[in-house]
């Protein structure tokens, strides 16, 4: 019974970390429009964690990669997800929509 | 369609070495092919599934199902690796005696089959289900290009196939004495390069927040993007910008996977299994 509980609690207290922590954290948004990334170039601070809201206005699937960044994340299709970013040096960095990385990039400036 | 085999081929690199590596693991196995196609058959229906739940995966877990969903993919092949070489270790005389051809024992022989059909299984469903939803994309785009796109895509997936082949045929030259050590080994590392794209996963969800400095980055000596760079990521976790604690988890796993297997061999198979095998 106290163990169901302590567990029942642990669980619940798992859960709403998630959020609550979330809300601290600086977040940007960019919207994926066909090839065209809104903004093509997304200023964030450097040093600091960071949340993307991503939003896929496309009828396909995309994959929002930043390599050098260990972004790599589905945005089903006309979806909006949420991506984590760990701390970033200075400095530019390229991300792509993976399923059409010819096409549609854009950068990332940490400063 | 260059471009869709070249982002195919990047998908099924993993899932393709992986086989091959399993395929030559199991190669004396009565009945490994079979299991192997089964993970393989399995992953892919599961692809599938994954992909067109797609939606409701990515909003479970406060937006981060995706990362959850994929740590216990990676954390699932790990035990089923690190299980299958302490099993290897603890039996692997009577494996290598043949002593599993019949009776019950063949019964006890198929246990870690099944555990590297699982694994190969997962490693067909984590990188295919991108696969799936990118020539999904491409069927529902209306560009005049769709059909080279998709024979660019399937022309990946057979590459991804002739990667196998390739890894199998080379593994398989190896003496079958060594082959058993070398797989082992290969295992070992792929389990730990598991974890530490498992510890990756947690950290992006925001379920880990320690150790999260970047340990190293070596992107300008080997990019992860590049084929090496790539192959040696599946191969033995290669990353060029680690955390820290996607090198404790890499580090835990190669120490476990020794502790465990040494501990196995210096308690070789119970009575059940070695019933049978000549006394040494």
């Amino acid at each position: 019974m106290t163990l169901k509980l302590v567990l029942a609690a642990g669980c619940l207290a798992m859960i709403s970390l998630v959020p609550a922590r979330a809300d601290e954290i600086a977040t940007y948004d960019l919207t994926l429009e066909g090839t065209t990334f809104k903004p093509a170039e997304l200023r964030v601070k450097a040093d600091e964690p960071f949340v993307i809201n991503f939003n896929n206005m496309n009828a396909a699937p995309a994959e929002l990669e930043a390599i050098d960044l260990k972004i790599e994340k589905i945005a089903p299709a006309k979806s909006t997800i949420s991506v984590r970013v760990l701390p970033a040096d200075a400095g530019t960095y390229t991300f792509v929509d993976e399923f059409q990385e010819d096409v549609a990039k854009g950068t990332i400036i940490a400063e | 369609m260059i471009g869709a085999l070249i982002i195919v081929f990047r998908e099924v690199i993993e899932a393709g070495l992986i086989i091959g590596i399993v395929l030559a693991a199991t190669r004396n196995t009565p009945g490994s092919r079979m299991w192997v196609s089964g993970g393989v058959l399995a992953g892919i229906a599961g692809s599938a599934i994954v992909a067109f739940s797609m939606t409701s995966i990515a909003g479970a877990f406060g937006g981060y199902g995706q990362e959850v969903f994929n740590a216990a993919i990676l954390g699932t092949a790990v035990i089923m690796l690190v299980w299958h070489n302490v099993w290897m270790a603890g039996h692997g005389r009577a494996m290598a005696n043949d002593l599993f051809a019949a009776g019950r024992d063949v019964l006890e022989g198929k246990r870690p089959l099944a555990a590297l059909a699982i694994v190969v299984g997962a490693a067909v469903l984590r990188e295919g289900a991108e696969v799936v939803l990118f020539l999904y994309g491409v069927a529902v785009s209306d560009g005049s290009t769709v059909g080279q796109m998709f024979a660019g895509g399937l022309a990946g997936v057979v590459l991804g196939g002739a990667l196998s082949a390739l890894t199998y045929f080379g593994l398989v030259r190896i003496p079958p004495r060594h082959l058993f050590l070398v797989t082992g080994i290969l295992i070992a590392f792929l389990a730990a390069g598991m974890a530490a794209q498992a510890a990756a996963q947690l950290q992006q969800a925001g379920i880990v927040e320690s150790l999260t400095a970047t340990a190293w980055n070596t992107k300008h000596i080997l990019s992860e993007r590049s084929l090496t760079g790539q192959i040696l990521h599946t191969l033995i976790g290669y990353s060029e910008r680690p955390t820290v604690l996607q090198v404790v988890a890499y580090v835990g796993t190669l120490i476990a996977m020794y502790g465990l297997t040494r501990w196995a061999r210096s308690h070789p198979a119970t009575a059940h299994t070695t019933q049978g095998a000549p006394a040494e």
